[in-house]
């Protein structure tokens, strides 16, 4: 049985980023590495090869390393290792899934499989330990974009998803559009700041309707008001279609919190750095006397601390993953 | 060749569902066009026509998407990728032998795909929902199904 | 010194631990697409089987394709993490070599054809040598014809093996000086990789983790795209 504070690795592969992170306890990081954040060949010394594409095989030993010494957890120290094992990219899961059960034989210490959403939703807590459930989450990524009722910490319902684009994809593929460079949310979030909001009033797919998203259109309508009209100021329309994805997502939120009765309303994902989306958060909870939980920047993206806490929670729950468990990548948050 | 017209998304929708009764197993279908012509809405009717019920989202940032239907539909998304070194992240070759693979902006990894497959091209018309299409089959499964194709996109063709 | 050989390229995915007495314990399944939930259990059941911890190994080997994208990411990270916490030098052995060298002793030329999938093959062909093959050329990627080209092009007797072989077997069947190996000999295993990997090891020819991987053999920028018809 894993004690209060017992330290366990959490390891991130699922798309882009090979993490890892230690966390004691489902709640002290004591260390969060992730690959596109530090320079692997100055901390290794020129180790790590230049290698194309995500390189997760060749990333993966260099980025537990660095997680295990900035920790200064002691490898015979480690409670047990937690690896994401779905949804994403296959070829990706399957290089943190072996790569933690690798660490679990020769450590001799459990192995847990993580879902990524749920690591997400467990992102929160890292910042905001003293959270109070039900909250309900707006998880919005480049991947992903959902809202889901978190009743206990491992008891959730997803209420609504989107049902083309992601939210962030539209921001970066509105931003690559407009030319403004990659990553495209935090070159609008600048841009925006410049522009008026209330410029152009591009559409709100499906607003009063139900709990699922569309931004498919909302993209289109953004393009074609560019062509139509390429003169238009640039930070007017990147505010404008920065207003109508964030009035979507606060607006089936807050409905939602009222709907379920929570106590909060808790960002997640890469799109909850952004700043319109975090103010209109912020205004809609003071209105509705909700809580605001909004994530730091490190905990917004993809990471592994996220992943150690979740299997931290899941250990405690459920007991060691088989290591028969292999990468799904489909893997829907579990519901229940 | 074939040519054809749609007049907004649900027909562009109509059309890959047309298209989709045609495949089998191990096809290839490349999706060339612009932000917003339509390569998802596309791959959306076609997933709809072979049973697929889940939801079917743009795979931009997931990179691969995988349905169940009557048959596995592979959705890929390239857009991201910075050259065909990446393409490893895929592990394609495996990925091909699997079931029907759609691939957006597969032109631009054309190398890493098979020579035979069904390449379609969607431009941008004249209205904000009009759009124009291409569809080559390369290869002799394609060679043999240009009759059947030209049948179930009749509806939309246009000269060309 | 005990070595832990992992196989993962194929579609059959195993381990065995081994020294210099020969192979204590091997594990293998032939189940495609499986090698993630495979490969850590079968890892757990030799050490048991051959009574060693890992604790107890002093080097780890590992067969880094070319083969399975998805078998290779599996068997490769799980071999350079293993051998990384277990602070031990590793031995990396192509998957081509390893099949062709259970076929040491046939005194002919050894063409070993791996299933690369979209109609093509990883190809190497091997001359013996006392106790081992030597690599006469390859390893490439192609279609199986090149293979038969090059075959009939040296005009050597030839033994043909691996899964490629068996899954192209017409194309081979019937050439003059020309044989399928049996079946049984057309994966790579752990078995071999453990005996070849000890050979290795005596000669000290380690390389550290960081220094491994996977050999996709793919490079997508070189492949000629063939102009097929069009309609």
């Amino acid at each position: 049985m894993t004690a209060a504070g017992d330290p366990i690795l959490g390891i991130e592969t699922s798309c882009d980023e090979t993490a890892a992170a230690v966390v004691a306890g489902g709640r002290q990081v004591l260390s969060s590495v992730v690959s596109s954040q530090i320079d692997l060949h100055a901390r290794y010394g020129g180790v790590v090869p230049e290698v194309a594409g995500r390189a997760h095989v060749e990333r993966m030993v260099p980025v537990v390393s660095q997680a295990l010494v900035e920790s200064a957890v002691d490898d015979s120290d480690i409670a047990a290792v937690g690896a994401t094992a779905g949804p994403g990219l296959v070829g990706a899961l399957l290089v943190g899934v072996s790569a933690a059960k690798a660490l679990a034989l020769v450590w001799d210490v459990p192995f847990v499989a993580v879902n990524h959403l749920e690591a997400h939703l467990h992102a929160a807590f890292l910042d905001e330990p003293s959270l109070e459930l039900p909250v309900v989450v707006v998880l919005v990524s480049g991947g992903h974009t959902m809202l889901v009722l978190m009743e206990e910490r491992l008891r959730y319902r997803i209420l609504g998803a989107t049902v083309d684009d992601a939210a962030g994809e539209a921001f970066d593929k509105v931003a690559r559009y407009m030319g403004l460079g990659y990553p495209g949310g935090p070159a609008i979030d600048q841009l925006s700041g410049q522009g008026d909001r209330e410029a152009v009033a591009f559409p709100r797919a499906m607003l009063h309707d139900g709990w699922n998203f569309s931004f498919s259109g909302l993209k289109t309508a953004v393009i074609n008001y560019l062509r139509r009209q390429p003169d238009a100021p640039a930070a007017d329309v990147a505010a404008s279609f920065q207003e109508a994805v964030a009035d979507v997502l606060v607006a089936k939120a807050r409905r939602a919190a009222a709907e379920h009765g929570a106590l909060g309303l808790c960002l997640a994902g890469g799109v909850a750095a952004n700043s319109r989306l975090r103010e209109m958060t912020l205004d809609a909870c003071t209105a509705d006397g909700l809580a605001a939980y909004l994530p730091s920047r490190a905990m917004c993206t993809d990471n592994a601390a996220m992943v150690a806490a979740a299997a931290w929670w899941r250990l405690k729950a459920d007991g060691p993953s088989p290591l028969t468990v292999g990468a799904d990548p489909s893997l829907g948050l579990p519901e229940g | 060749m074939l040519g054809c017209r749609t007049a907004g998304v649900g027909e562009t929708r109509a059309l890959g569902g047309a298209v989709a009764a045609l495949v089998d197993a191990g096809d290839v279908v490349v999706l060339v066009g612009d932000l917003g012509a339509g390569k998802t809405a596309f791959v959306q009717g076609f997933a709809a026509s072979l049973g697929v019920t889940a939801p079917v989202t743009s795979p931009t940032f997931t990179l691969a998407n995988r349905y169940e239907g009557r048959l596995v539909v592979n959705h890929l998304d390239v857009y991201r990728f910075d050259g065909p070194d990446e393409v490893s992240d895929l592990a394609l070759p495996e990925l091909l032998d699997d079931g029907v693979t759609l691939v957006e902006w597969g032109d631009t990894i054309a190398s890493a795909l098979p020579s035979e497959h069904l390449s379609v091209t969607i431009r941008f018309g004249d209205g904000d929902d009009d759009r124009s299409f291409e569809l080559r089959g390369r290869g002799e499964t394609w060679n043999r199904r240009a009759d059947r194709l030209r049948a179930a996109l009749e509806g939309w063709a246009v000269p060309c | 010194m005990l070595i832990l050989g992992i196989e993962s390229a194929t579609g059959r995915v195993g381990c065995a631990i081994g020294g210099h007495e020969g192979v204590r314990s091997s594990v293998q399944t032939t189940r495609d697409r499986h090698h993630a939930e495979l490969l850590a259990p079968q890892i757990q059941a030799a050490c048991s089987h051959a009574g060693v911890a890992l604790q107890d190994l002093g080097a780890v080997a590992v067969d880094v394709g070319p083969g399975l994208y998805t078998g290779l990411r599996v068997g490769v990270t799980t071999a350079v993490t293993m051998a990384h916490a277990l602070r031990v030098p590793m031995v990396a052995v192509s998957s081509l070599d390893l099949v062709a060298y259970p076929l040491r002793h046939t005194g002919r030329t050894i063409a070993v054809v791996i299933d690369a999938r979209r109609s093509e093959v990883f190809h190497a062909r091997y001359g013996c040598l006392p106790g081992g093959v030597q690599r006469l050329d390859g390893p490439e990627v192609g279609p199986p014809d090149h293979v038969v080209s090059q075959i009939l092009a040296t005009g050597d007797e030839t033994l043909v093996v691996g899964d490629g072989a068996e899954r192209y077997a017409s194309m081979f069947e019937g050439l003059r000086g020309v044989e399928l190996a049996d079946p049984g000999f057309a994966h790579p295993s752990a078995e071999s990789l453990v005996l070849l990997a000890h050979a290795l090891a005596l000669r000290e020819e380690f390389v550290r983790p960081d220094e491994i991987q996977p050999l996709y053999l793919r490079r997508p920028d070189a492949q000629p795209h063939q102009t097929a018809s069009s309609s």
